[in-house]
């Protein structure tokens, strides 16, 4: 094989070997060449029917959802981490199992559950959606918080303190760092679980990728579904390759 | 430097350290000494304020510490524990820094530091820039003595710093020490349960049981002149005159002219005279100068006589 061939081969390798790069062009693809696969759903689902959600374009929609989640995670992330922080500190250990209990609470209510009770206080559209996601989603993140705190050697703790940190330099410069990557994995966990479920969201009637998925249920239109379903798939799949590759960058600094 | 006046610390219903009393000199090099529980490392934690006391006072250069915020009086005190506790997030060198760059060095005169203290303890440059588990046991304590010292703190506290090291670590320590002290004048406070270690370092010796003080002497007088069974049996009953050797040089005992064919030097310890003797089969050595000239001669009974007196 000459030699610039087995360059170009290995090149295209590497890149085939980073699969998140891939599935975002596919996720952007799907976001905007969906309204042009009218005859691929015709084929798919022999019907006369309008078969390419229209009410809302599949940006705004992606949009919208993604904004549910971001908000809803960060809400997680700040009760997470504060939670687990609280139920680390020498003053709040006694509390951590209630802690523990009660975010465990949160997760089993289902989010329909949940999303139904909110109405009533938070009124329809986006507040009792963010509501329960945020609710869903702080979980894991604090038993990610509450691991990682654990888990910093208590060799470095009395080190730390006995030369002079203060306790919050002692939680900022060495507890938090040591505890990033379970913190990290739980955000991770909690994302992704958030993707799926903001889809739920729509029955609340905040606009999202559950929009098409709720229609196309209640019209028995399949082809709506599947046009919600794959673009939300392939979200959660290319955030969680993002979060892959945040941890890495944690791992090598 | 460090007075403490009738401490008293009680964990729930069991009294860790009882009625003690103790002042520190400027640059001694204090050991604390006594069995496991015996409260010596409670004391030790208290003098930095990491465990209050119940009742009693303790000033440190006059000042009582109840007054002084803990967070600064710490960063003005080395601390070394035996478990090392190296930051494993971060270099060696970043750990060294630690305390000055919480203080707010710059960060050149923190370079330069960092460079001066790993030199002082023989840290090898290139491991300055690699992560604590890199490192040996030996090395990590090396890196959680310079990071105590980096600050430059006039008092030094350690927590029996070499209890898990190897013996070859734990030696070259404990004359890296010796040395750090003789050169420096800081203030030790040391807390160990070796007693070969306590008389290697100390200047004074604290022998602590169940929470009490039993003896406060040098080395050497507490050899002689132990205060109980306990202490003597603490250190260790018929090894005691052995030790005792120690402390004393050959250039103090010998006399006469030199006829004897094996040799030792006149810096020596009689312990050391004595283990050639065992070693050679002779009751006499001649005794030699720094140039390697016979001065005099050390015999068998010149080692033996006159102990009581010493």
């Amino acid at each position: 094989m000459r030699p610039d061939a087995a360059a170009a081969l290995s090149a295209a390798g590497r890149f085939a070997r980073r699969p998140g790069l891939w599935l975002f062009l596919l996720l952007v693809a799907a976001i905007f060449l969906m309204p042009s696969a009218g005859i691929l759903f015709h084929a798919l689902f022999p019907d006369d029917r309008h078969l390419i959600y229209s009410r809302a374009t599949f940006l705004e929609l992606t949009l919208a959802h993604c904004q549910l989640v971001a908000l809803s995670s960060l809400a997680a992330a700040a009760a997470g981490i504060g939670l687990g922080v609280f139920a680390t500190r020498e003053s709040g250990r006694e509390f951590a199992p209630v802690v523990r209990a009660m975010a465990a609470i949160g997760q089993t209510f289902p989010p329909v559950a949940v999303l139904a009770l909110a109405i009533p206080a938070l009124g329809y559209g986006a507040p009792p959606a963010l509501a329960a996601l945020a609710l869903y989603a702080a979980l894991p993140v604090l038993e990610g918080s509450i691991t990682g705190l654990d888990g910093v050697p208590a060799s470095a703790r009395d080190a730390a303190r006995g030369i002079g940190f203060s306790p919050f330099e002692l939680l900022w410069r060495i507890e938090l760092p040591l505890a990033a990557p379970f913190i990290l994995a739980g955000l991770r966990t909690a994302v992704i679980i958030n993707i799926g479920t903001a889809t739920i969201a729509s029955s609340a009637g905040a606009l999202s990728l559950g929009s098409p998925i709720l229609e196309g249920l209640s019209a028995a239109n399949p082809a709506y579904v599947v046009e919600g379903g794959i673009i939300a798939a392939l979200l959660a799949i290319c955030v969680d390759r993002g979060f892959d590759w945040l941890s890495e960058l944690l791992k090598q600094k | 430097m460090i007075e403490l006046r009738g401490v008293s610390k009680a964990f729930g219903a069991a009294p860790a350290v009882v009625d003690l009393s103790l002042s520190i000199g400027r640059g001694a090099f204090f050991v604390l000494i006594g069995p496991s529980g015996c409260g010596k490392s409670t004391v030790l934690r208290m003098i930095n304020a990491m465990i209050a006391c119940d009742r009693g006072a303790i000033e440190l250069r006059g000042e009582d510490i109840r007054a002084m915020d803990p967070v600064r009086l710490r960063r003005g005190i080395g601390y070394v524990i035996q478990s090392v506790g190296l930051f494993p997030h971060w270099t060696i060198e970043k750990n060294i820094g630690a305390v000055p760059r919480l203080l707010g060095w710059s960060r050149e005169t923190l370079a330069a530091r960092v460079e001066e203290i790993a030199a002082l303890l023989q840290i090898d440059r290139e491991l300055l820039r690699r992560y604590p588990h890199q490192l040996s046991g030996g090395q990590q304590q090396r890196a959680g003595v310079a990071r105590a010292l980096a600050a430059d703190p006039d008092i030094v506290l350690m927590d029996e710093p070499f209890a898990a090291l190897d013996p070859v670590s734990r030696a070259s320590l404990q004359d890296e020490m010796r040395r750090l002290h003789a050169e420096t004048g800081k203030t030790f406070v040391f807390v160990t349960h070796d007693m070969d270690e306590a008389l290697r370092l100390a200047t004074h010796i604290a022998v602590m049981k169940d929470g009490r003080l039993v003896q406060t002497a040098a080395p050497r007088d507490l050899l002689n002149r132990p205060e109980d069974e306990f202490v003597r049996e603490f250190f260790g009953r018929e090894a005691m005159g052995l030790r005792l050797l120690d402390f004393v040089a050959v250039r103090d005992r010998m006399r006469g002219r030199p006829r004897a064919p094996e040799t030792i030097g006149a810096d020596a310890s009689l312990r050391d005279a004595l283990a050639l003797m065992i070693e050679r089969r002779c009751s006499r050595l001649s005794v030699t100068d720094g140039g390697g000239g016979k001065i005099s001669e050390i015999d068998i009974a010149d080692i033996i006589k006159g102990q009581d007196a010493t």
